[in-house]
């Protein structure tokens, strides 16, 4: 006996381990470690708050809505406005396409969406256009609106023909369709047209703030009942100079669900 | 004795070392994975993935709406500056030979005693140099007053921080056929925090460069090399003058705006001479018939000085030339915008001699 028990002790290493002791509390803490963890898993499934992580992700998601928007009315902003016969003819078409377009409110009080009429007199922006090239010659977007200011500003009388030169010719230069594969009529070309919310402000005196529609001297819009998204649209501002040293703001309200599943290029 | 104490184990042969081990591995592992779900648990909570990121984009498209402002600045600056410089003829303010119903003069003629009454023609014409200069004053003025707009009523602000545009630029005014361009360099640049966790601080400097038509500069020398044509003409030349300017470039329109003559004179002493002075109404008989009493006048001869007088007319001649470029300008600028065309103004004087007379003074 005794010369087994030392030949067993004669095994053990150096420091009094052997491989059988070394495998055995390798196996007692992975033992452990599966126990801790198995103990945890439901702190971790209670410890998510599922209703903060979507919150969070609409907040990303409107994060990058305003980096799109603030794109879109940057690029609008720097386009180059076209000739006179490249406006002209953009101007004509719009005439010509003036029946299906197709725009909405929503009923403030019940909520609902409602088709409205899109008040657009073409004939009315070109005649006004026609006596006042100096708003577009050689300018870019925001030229023409600092120049139309000048006009707004100046002549009371010409308010109205403002009003209806910016719906044009923001309508005429921006606007976009997609095919909607519906039976062609009167009514219908086989297209669905729409155009973000662009507004002007030319008389808030802090552009910074943003400001009511009704604060709002230019707007346009065309967007049909389909293309109103569940979600609050997020608002993308600019400011720019006008010549008598005030200011301008410009609004994007831009619908990120309605890009989403637009036709991709 | 190390080995007796590694092997030690009770007298009913238990082996406590094993459970001691585990006991501490368990609390040491139990400390880890808490701290790290500790950790986990805040991240997951907040589910805040991206937050640092979609600052930066965000902050980059503040930075595009300062690039944005500063082109459309930039571009309502020149054509200030455009309409500036031509209506004061070509310098910012006025010339050393003066200035008439608004125009400066570009050519000055006097006539004094002092000069003996011989005419003195001074010129003010301007030269490439002069309207370099005044067009970039009148730029940096006008770029200035919309970069303290901006800067006191945009309400544009990053993390909670203002955003505020530097107003030191050095400009370069470059010749492009047809238009003028100013390319501005920023000194300094405009500093975005980007977040709030951490430094990052994303530096733009607004440079831009903008152009309008017409090229005021090469208009500017053109006028000025073709004025002394119109100098000491009369009215009806200088119709003939300014129609064949016209023919021979149709993008600059000549008028006359004004041509006035008021009368001038110049008198100086050219010599001495005599004239009757102390004159008595002496009375004496008419030789004719005794009865009666004539009168004569006797004088002495005194000695005085010839005066010559130079008569003149004043001639102030202004001219607009205009190029059919209109912009909106606000002048003053409290006022409303007004299409305003582009013109140099500029005015000519000289003396024209109509006649000359002398006099014997005392």
């Amino acid at each position: 006996m005794k010369t087994a028990n030392h030949f067993n002790k004669s095994k053990r290493g150096q420091f009094g381990f052997d491989l059988a002791d070394i495998f055995s509390y390798i196996g007692y803490f992975i033992v452990v470690l599966i126990i801790i963890i198995i103990l945890n898993i439901p702190s971790c499934l209670t410890g998510i708050d599922t209703k903060k992580a979507d919150s969070k992700l609409q907040e990303k998601a409107d994060s990058m809505a305003l980096v799109s928007a603030d794109t879109q009315i940057a690029s609008y902003l720097r386009t180059q406005m076209p000739e006179r016969t490249e406006l002209f003819a953009k101007l004509d078409w719009l005439e010509q396409h003036k029946n299906f377009l197709r725009t909405s409110v929503v009923d403030p009080e019940t909520g609902i969406t409602l088709p409205a009429e899109v008040k657009l007199d073409v004939g009315q922006a070109k005649a006004f256009l026609n006596s006042h090239p100096d708003v577009y010659a050689d300018k870019d977007y925001s030229g023409f609106i600092s120049s139309l200011q000048a006009v707004y500003a100046a002549e009371k009388k010409e308010q109205n023909n403002v009003k209806m030169a910016f719906k044009a010719v923001t309508t005429a230069l921006f606007i976009r369709g997609f095919s909607n594969g519906k039976k062609l009529d009167k009514n219908n070309d086989g297209y669905t047209y729409y155009l973000s919310p662009v507004s002007v402000d030319f008389q808030n005196s802090n552009p910074g703030e943003s400001g009511r529609d009704s604060d709002y001297d230019l707007s346009v819009e065309i967007l049909p009942g389909e293309m109103l998204p569940e979600r609050t649209p997020v608002q993308s501002i600019q400011v720019i100079p006008l010549a008598d040293l005030t200011l301008a703001k410009i609004r994007l309200t831009y619908h990120p669900e309605r890009s989403s599943w637009l036709p991709q290029p | 004795m190390k080995r007796k104490m590694l092997m030690a184990a009770n007298k009913k042969g238990l082996n406590y070392y094993s459970p001691i081990i585990a006991i501490m591995g368990i609390f040491i592992l139990g400390a880890i994975l808490s701290n790290l779900f500790v950790k986990q648990y805040n991240l997951a909570s907040d589910f805040d993935l991206g937050r640092e990121q979609f600052r930066i984009l965000l902050t980059e498209s503040s930075a595009e709406k300062v690039l944005l402002f500063v082109d459309n600045a930039a571009r309502l600056a020149l054509e200030q500056a455009a309409y500036k410089y031509g209506k004061n003829g070509f310098y910012q303010s006025g010339t050393s030979c003066g200035n008439k119903d608004g125009f400066n003069l570009w050519t000055k003629e006097e006539s004094n005693t002092q000069n003996d009454c011989v005419p003195q023609l001074t010129p003010c014409y301007p030269t490439n140099s002069n309207m370099m200069a005044t067009l970039h004053d009148f730029f940096a003025n006008a770029l200035d007053s919309f970069i303290s707009g901006f800067n006191g009523k945009s309400g544009l602000k990053v993390e909670g921080n203002k955003v505020m545009l530097p107003s030191s630029y050095d400009f370069t005014i470059s010749p492009v056929s047809g238009r003028t361009e100013i390319k501005g360099m920023s000194q300094q640049p405009v500093s975005l925090a980007a977040t709030r966790t951490n430094q990052l601080v994303y530096d733009i400097k607004p440079n831009f460069r903008q152009s309008i038509t017409p090229d005021v500069i090469s208009d500017g020398n053109d006028v000025a090399s073709k004025s002394p044509q119109l100098l000491r003409k009369k009215e009806q030349e200088i119709s003939s003058v300014l129609s064949s300017f016209n023919s021979q470039n149709p993008d600059l329109k000549w008028e006359l705006a004004s041509y006035l003559t008021p009368p001038s004179s110049c008198s100086r002493v050219i010599d001495k001479c005599t004239y009757k002075c102390n004159c008595v109404i002496v009375e004496y008989p008419c030789p004719e018939d005794n009865k009666k009493i004539c009168t004569r006048e006797d004088c002495e001869t005194c000695i005085g000085s010839l005066v010559e007088t130079v008569s003149y007319d004043d001639v102030y001649a202004s001219f607009s030339v205009a190029n059919g470029k209109g912009f909106y300008i606000s002048d003053p600028s409290s006022t409303p915008p007004q299409l305003k065309s582009v013109a140099y103004n500029f005015g000519l004087n000289w003396l024209e001699e109509t006649g000359r007379s002398t006099k014997c003074e005392p």
